[in-house]
């Protein structure tokens, strides 16, 4: 199993500022899933790719505003650090840590 | 309300109604282009954003489906409607600062003066906002018309107003 399978906390910044975000990956058959969930808004992650510990994929946020993101991060253990790009934007730093305990046992299922 | 630089207020008689056949001009804002919004610096794509999600939202949403209303936008204006959501995949033109913004929303940026996607017609910063009067001036009332306010304004046009018809340019 993908070392990124789990739930994870991210920090990641747009043009109108950092954004925390719930990311939650799965594995289904082989195949790496996931979703990435704020207080307005849970969105499925696309393209899931991974190359050892590197892992890259694609996600369409809403809110606070319509930005269309592709993460590249690498897992080492219980963090995670990479990047995020908005289109031509400059990309920013992403970090992440890894939740010990998985997201809804702890009443986290409220931001969802 | 209280709008632009130093606190000029802006008095609103009336409330947008997107029922109304016509025209809807969205503006965009002033601020500093440069600074961190998490140290709180409401810069400018932070005003567009506040201006997205507040209850105009749903009026130009409907404005929008209105196929009698045409949406004109300056400047930031057309961020603003793509912070929103509301023109996704549709071509547009933004202030020079913001095409990256507009390009990473889903909207298709085209950095033309003046881009005419039929009921939605953008414009780029806020001088192109007289290309785009003329534009629709001739669009709606034919040449002769503005000819004769180029005339009176004293403002002569520049720029190809684009739109994705014809033939597409080989680029290198």
């Amino acid at each position: 199993m993908h070392p990124i399978v789990g739930t994870w906390d991210l920090s990641l910044r747009t043009p109108i500022g950092t954004l925390a975000a719930v990311y939650v990956f799965g594995d289904t058959g082989g195949v790496l899933t996931g979703t990435a969930g704020t207080t307005a808004e849970t969105v499925p992650l696309a393209g899931i790719a991974c190359d050892g510990p590197r892992v890259t994929w694609r996600q369409s946020v809403t809110r606070p505003m319509r930005l269309n993101l592709d993460f590249d991060v690498v897992v080492d253990g219980e963090t995670l650090a990479g990047h995020s790009r908005a289109g031509r934007l400059p990309r920013t730093t992403v970090t992440g840590n890894r939740r010990a305990d998985p997201a809804g046992s702890t009443g986290s299922a409220s931001r969802w | 309300m209280v709008s632009g630089t130093r606190g000029l207020t802006l008095r609103a008689t009336a409330r947008l109604d997107p029922d109304r056949p016509g025209y809807v001009v969205v503006p965009g804002a002033g601020g500093p282009t440069t600074g961190d919004p998490d140290q709180g610096a409401v810069t400018i794509p932070v005003l567009l954003a506040r201006f997205a999600g507040s209850a105009a939202v749903p009026l130009l949403r409907a404005a929008l489906r209105n196929p009698e209303v045409t949406v004109a936008t300056v400047c930031g204006g057309s961020l603003a409607l793509a912070m929103a959501g509301l023109i996704e995949g549709r071509h547009a033109v933004t202030h020079v600062l913001g095409m990256d913004v507009l390009d990473a929303t889903g909207v298709r940026a085209v950095p033309a003066r003046v881009v005419d996607d039929g009921d939605l017609v953008s414009a780029g910063g806020v001088t192109s906002g007289l290309d785009l009067g003329l534009h629709l001036l001739e669009r709606e009332f034919g040449p002769r018309v503005a000819h004769a306010v180029e005339t009176l304004f004293e403002y002569e046009r520049r720029g190809i107003v684009w739109r994705a018809t014809g033939r597409t340019p080989v680029t290198t």
